[in-house]
């Protein structure tokens, strides 16, 4: 049988699948050719061997390896945390916190750190290369809320009980991403709004955060100019297209240039130094390109299952702490598909965030995938109990 | 420690939000598969004029065809020039020692290279200094927040205003004023050798762009046949002459290769399904022959200058197929007066008409309209086929013959009238012959205008009009040529005993020497095929062409033979007075038929002006003098026609301006260089025939052989 689990394995097995030769498909570069018809020494030209060689092959398989020890880890400690008194969820927190906020610091730390593009959101990891910081701290987050939240009980009721706390930690780290990385501190900081919602806060405590949130967005777009390029060129691309407004017409001209059925498998065009950042955050647009409406529709319906299976698990998650994780697991992959979709369709203002399982990202591929394997222990722990206490089963799927 | 009520409470509100949140996430993801849809089927204009520059159409030129004569020789060929062009944006700063270096390369003034260089390169360091100024271009973001916030607002309302962004045409504007120049042609095309000598110094920013080119014969302007051929543009499209006529046939179809480009500009690869092989155009023959166009050009300066007329005009066709062997115009500069045309709206005054009084007589005026457009060869008019003329005499002979079908000329008749004679309507008409008694194909041979008026009175106006319409006269040969004039022609309505009277005579109608060519073939077909009118053509027939699908009867055999047989005697007599006039000239080795014509030049205003008060209709003492003839008699294989026109003052004085005098020797000459080029046997009974005869006994029984066999049929 089918599990709900399984169902959310599947998935991120075909995306990343799909991950691995599109962006092989959109690395692919030009290499001089000699007289002789030869390539160039040292230069490899693109196989099925060099696709099972390259590099995100290989971040593919550490990222299947992580999402199927994270499926097999036992998640019931995790409801511990409920048991924890508040001093010793406290000092966890205090403990998680600096941590996230040392690995999200070092990114400008000299030797430490790494830049592209001129962003420092990179830190330098031997031997695996390198990671980004924001990445654990995203899924780090998710757990971190969920356990303090439910660790707070009924303090997260009162406004003087353990809310203040969650929110300001939040707040943190979200102030300390933003700097680099304004796209993902929105992703952080408003699924963390959500499952404190979720973990009993009050609504109109939420509400009246709005309006917080809203001038703070204001304020980061207003004080960056580059973010106004950005805001301005949403509204209207074709007013600069060769500047600010380049990346969505790139984007949106790549899409247009599919048709119903593509270019087909490594025929598109515009990867070839037209559109920026044609691996990571355009990669949907190459795979409109080169697979049409039928590949991007497939795409769609890949994530479209994988997160309904994943709202079916946090319907029938057994305890609260795992129900919060998983909740918080499904608004951060949905959350971050929808913005990186929107973008790359032009719906939304440019920005820097990846298309989950999908777009190259050593760090991203693995901690995504070991999230929802996460997921899907607590989907095999549900089932278990369920069936220990001879409860009923639901099958979703023959 | 959270409690079962807090964990159901959470479980509820988990619920709750996953009503929310999953429909909202799934709508989200059909939102992006609807506009994925609509990008890739539906689309903007925008965003194809940015997806169009990945790839580039490699475009290799085929040939253009080749212009050649009827015999295979080329009059205009294309050949690949190599044009340099500059990269201003990579010529070394400053720029002086590349202008000059350039310059000595390609052998062209300095200047020529450097104006051009140093504007594109202000235009590009304007842009430069634009871009980094902020003071043109895309505007930037503000400095305050404010202003930040206002540009946003800005941009969002002129969006919603506008109803759409910025449209494609504004986009193309920005993106042609802001970008750098790069693609700067200067000085000269240069062949192969040279640009792959420059190519070898490899002087930055330069380089040389394949072409194709035409180039014409250059043989004194092919001998007058330059706005025949034509011209083709820069583009090696057709402009004019043949060059544009047969353009869809010259032209070659180039060879397309559509490569894929990174933004490197680096190909990478052939599009499927978008490569297309190039074929060289079709190389067309003309019908015309260099060689008898020489003859002609020699043939006809000789007489225009021996007549010191203004100009003149010459035509040779093959009568069998209508083909034209040469057209040739000439004009020459003589001690002319221009005309003193007042505006058409300009009162007239006294001394208008004292003018034209006194300009009647003693004064040579400028009659052959200037070409308008300089002297490039190929843009001036060809008269042969612009510029209509009153045939005179010439026309006669399709009268006569027309007359002889209609059964108005009794065999036997005699036409005993008075020299002048006046006309029923009172109109008093006078023969330049002496002589009185006139048979009616003497009517023919002495060019008798007393007889033709009397054959016309003879006929309906509506018979006399339908016979001029018979021959095509008043409409276009359509021999493909732009410009054509259908030539003047009274239409019936207007049509009275004056029109019938001056066109039976070759006067109130004004036709082009081409239209006359055309007509005057009927005479000179093959036995079987007298009477018929070929169309003209400027293309070689095809081998084998036996032109039945392009001849039209006018006339019948026998009117035609005897017309032909009666012309005869026109060319004796023209070689009579040749033989005095030109003594040394050999003896004529050809039987031929022709009629000659004279007629004075009418005073026909240019646009925009009047004829003065109190001028004539016509210059005085200046005269379009003409001789048709085809030959040799017995199988004709030629039709020539030379129009001299404006005999010089002293030629008039000495009556000595006549066709027969001035235009027939050109024409006879003609034949006689011609016919043996052509390998024409001479005719039986001259001089070099083997019959031994001489040319003039031959002449003289040639029309009663040809009337008695007319008689026996």
């Amino acid at each position: 049988m089918v599990t709900r689990g399984n169902v959310v394995m599947l998935c991120a097995l075909a995306l990343l699948t799909l991950g691995v030769v599109m962006v092989n498909s959109a690395g692919m570069s030009v290499a001089p050719v000699g007289e002789t018809g030869q390539l160039a020494p040292g230069v490899d030209p693109v196989t099925f061997q060099s696709i099972l060689t390259s590099r995100p092959s290989l971040y593919a398989v550490v990222a299947v390896v992580a999402m199927l020890v994270c499926g097999v880890l036992p998640t019931r400690w995790l409801e511990r945390s409920a048991g924890l008194r508040p001093s010793h969820a406290l000092a966890i927190l205090a403990a998680a916190l600096v941590t996230i906020l040392a690995l999200l610091l070092a990114v400008y730390a000299p030797g430490v750190g790494r830049s592209v593009n001129g962003a420092a959101r990179w830190i330098v990891v031997p031997i695996a290369g390198s990671l980004q910081p924001s990445e654990i701290a995203k899924w780090g987050m998710v757990v971190v809320i969920a356990c303090g939240a439910v660790a707070s009980g009924d303090g997260l009721r009162r406004f003087r009980g353990g809310l203040p706390i969650l929110i300001a930690v939040l707040c943190l780290v979200c102030a300390v991403i933003v700097v680099e990385d304004l796209g993902t501190a929105v992703l952080i900081g408003g699924v963390g709004v959500l499952v404190l919602v979720a973990a009993g806060m009050r609504l109109w405590w939420l509400l009246a955060t709005v309006p917080v949130a809203v001038a703070g967005f204001v304020a980061a777009v207003l004080s960056s100019p580059y973010r106004v390029d950005r805001v301005v060129s949403f509204i209207d691309p074709y007013r600069d297209p060769q500047g600010d407004g380049y990346h969505m017409i790139q984007s949106m001209a790549t899409i247009a240039g599919g048709g119903p059925f593509g270019r087909g498998l490594g025929h598109g065009l515009q990867k070839f130094g037209y559109l920026p950042e044609d691996t990571s955050d355009f990669l949907f647009a190459v795979i409109c390109e080169e697979l049409g409406l039928a590949g991007a529709s497939l795409v769609i319906a890949l994530y479209g299952v994988m997160f309904v299976a994943l709202a079916g698990i946090v319907r029938a998650a057994d305890g609260p702490v795992r129900r919060l994780i998983a909740l918080g697991v499904l608004l951060t992959v949905a959350g971050q598909a929808t913005i990186n979709l929107f973008v790359v369709t032009g719906l939304g203002p440019t920005k820097g965030i990846a298309l989950p399982l999908l777009s190259a990202g050593g760090t991203g591929w693995v901690l995504t995938c070991a999230a929802l394997g996460l997921v899907a222990a607590i989907d095999r722990d549900t089932e278990r109990r369920a069936v220990t206490l001879g409860g009923v089963r639901e099958p979703v799927a023959a | 420690m959270i409690s079962r009520t807090d964990a159901d409470s959470s479980a509820a509100r988990s619920g709750t939000l996953l009503w929310i949140a999953l429909p909202a996430i799934l709508l989200a993801l059909t939102v992006v598969v609807v506009r994925v849809g609509w990008l890739q089927i539906k689309g903007d204009p925008r965003l194809a004029y940015h997806g169009a520059g990945k790839g580039v159409t490699l475009v290799r030129d085929a040939p253009r065809g080749d212009l050649l004569d009827r015999r295979g020789r080329a009059l205009a060929t294309s050949r690949f020039v190599y044009q340099p062009i500059a990269d201003p944006e990579l010529i070394p700063r400053p720029a002086d020692t590349w202008i000059m270096r350039v310059s000595e390369s390609l052998d062209t003034p300095p200047e020529e290279i450097g104006v051009p260089v140093a504007e594109a390169l202000a235009h590009n360091d304007a842009l430069r200094r634009s871009g980094t100024d902020d003071d043109s271009g895309p505007a930037r973001p503000s400095t305050t927040w404010r202003e930040r916030a206002q540009t946003i607002i800005d941009t969002f309302m002129a969006r919603v205003n506008a109803g759409q962004a910025t449209p494609l045409q504004a986009i193309r504007e920005d993106l042609s004023v802001h970008s750098p120049r790069r693609y700067l042609p200067i000085g000269n095309a240069v062949d192969q050798a040279t640009a792959t000598s420059i190519k070898e110094h490899r002087i930055p920013g330069l380089f040389f762009e394949r072409r194709a080119a035409r180039t014409t014969i250059e043989s004194e302007d092919v001998y007058g046949l330059a706005p025949l051929i034509g011209k083709v543009g820069v583009d090696e499209n057709g402009r004019l002459g043949a060059e544009r006529f047969l353009h869809s046939r010259l032209e070659g179809e180039p060879s397309r290769v559509r490569l894929v480009r990174d933004a490197r500009g680096r190909s990478l690869w052939m599009q499927r399904g978008e490569n297309e092989s190039g074929e060289r155009g079709e190389d067309i023959r003309l019908s015309v022959d260099i060689v008898i166009q020489r003859i002609a050009w020699e043939e006809l300066w000789r007489g225009v200058r021996d007549a010191d007329a203004a100009g003149g005009r010459i035509v040779v066709t093959d009568p069998r197929s209508g083909e034209l062997l040469a057209m040739l115009d000439v004009v020459r500069d003589v001690h002319a007066e221009a005309y003193a045309w007042p505006d058409k709206e300009a009162p007239v005054t006294p001394g208008e008409r004292l003018w034209a009084e006194e300009a009647s007589s003693g004064h040579r005026f400028q009659t052959i309209l200037q070409s308008p457009k300089g002297s490039e060869p190929a843009l001036r008019r060809q008269r042969c086929l612009t510029d209509a003329y009153e045939p005179g005499s010439t026309f006669k002979s399709f009268i006569w013959a027309s007359g002889y079908d209609m059964g108005l000329m009794p065999e036997h008749e005699t036409l005993t009238t008075t020299n002048p004679y006046r006309t029923p309507y009172g109109r008093l008409l006078a023969d330049v012959t002496r002589k009185t008694g006139h048979t009616w194909d003497q009517v023919l041979e002495r060019s008798s205008n007393i007889g033709m008026a009397i054959l016309s009175e003879r006929m309906s106006f509506g018979e006399l009009h339908e016979i001029v319409d018979r021959f095509h006269f008043g409409e276009r040969t359509g021999i493909g040529l732009r410009n054509e004039s259908p030539g003047l022609v009274t239409p019936l309505s207007r049509w009275g005993n004056y029109s019938q009277t001056s066109v039976a005579i070759g006067q109130e109608v004004a036709v082009t020497p081409l239209q006359m060519v055309q007509a005057f073939a009927c005479f000179a077909q093959p036995r079987g095929s007298e009477g018929v009118m070929p169309r003209l053509s400027m293309l070689a027939r095809r081998p084998g062409y036996d032109g039945a699908d392009l001849v039209e009867r006018v006339i019948s055999a026998e009117a035609a033979s005897r017309a032909r047989g009666v012309m005869v005697r026109i060319v004796e007599s023209m070689d009579a007075k040749m033989k005095r006039r030109f003594p040394g000239d050999p003896e004529p080795r050809y039987v031929l038929f022709g009629k000659s014509g004279t007629a004075e030049i009418p005073l026909i205003p240019p646009p925009g002006k009047r004829r003065p008060r109190g001028a004539r209709g016509y210059y005085t003492d200046q005269y379009n003098s003409s001789f048709i003839a085809g030959g040799p008699y017995e199988d004709p294989r030629l039709i020539v026609l030379c129009v001299i026109d404006d005999p010089g003052p002293g030629r008039v004085r000495q009556r000595e301006y006549y066709g027969s005098d001035v235009a027939g020797p050109v024409v006879r000459r003609v034949f006689e260089r011609v016919l043996p080029y052509l390998g024409v046997e001479p005719s039986p009974g001259t001089d070099d025939a083997e019959t031994g005869e001489r040319p003039a006994t031959i002449a003289s029984r040639a029309p009663t052989r040809t009337m008695s066999e007319t008689n026996e049929r």
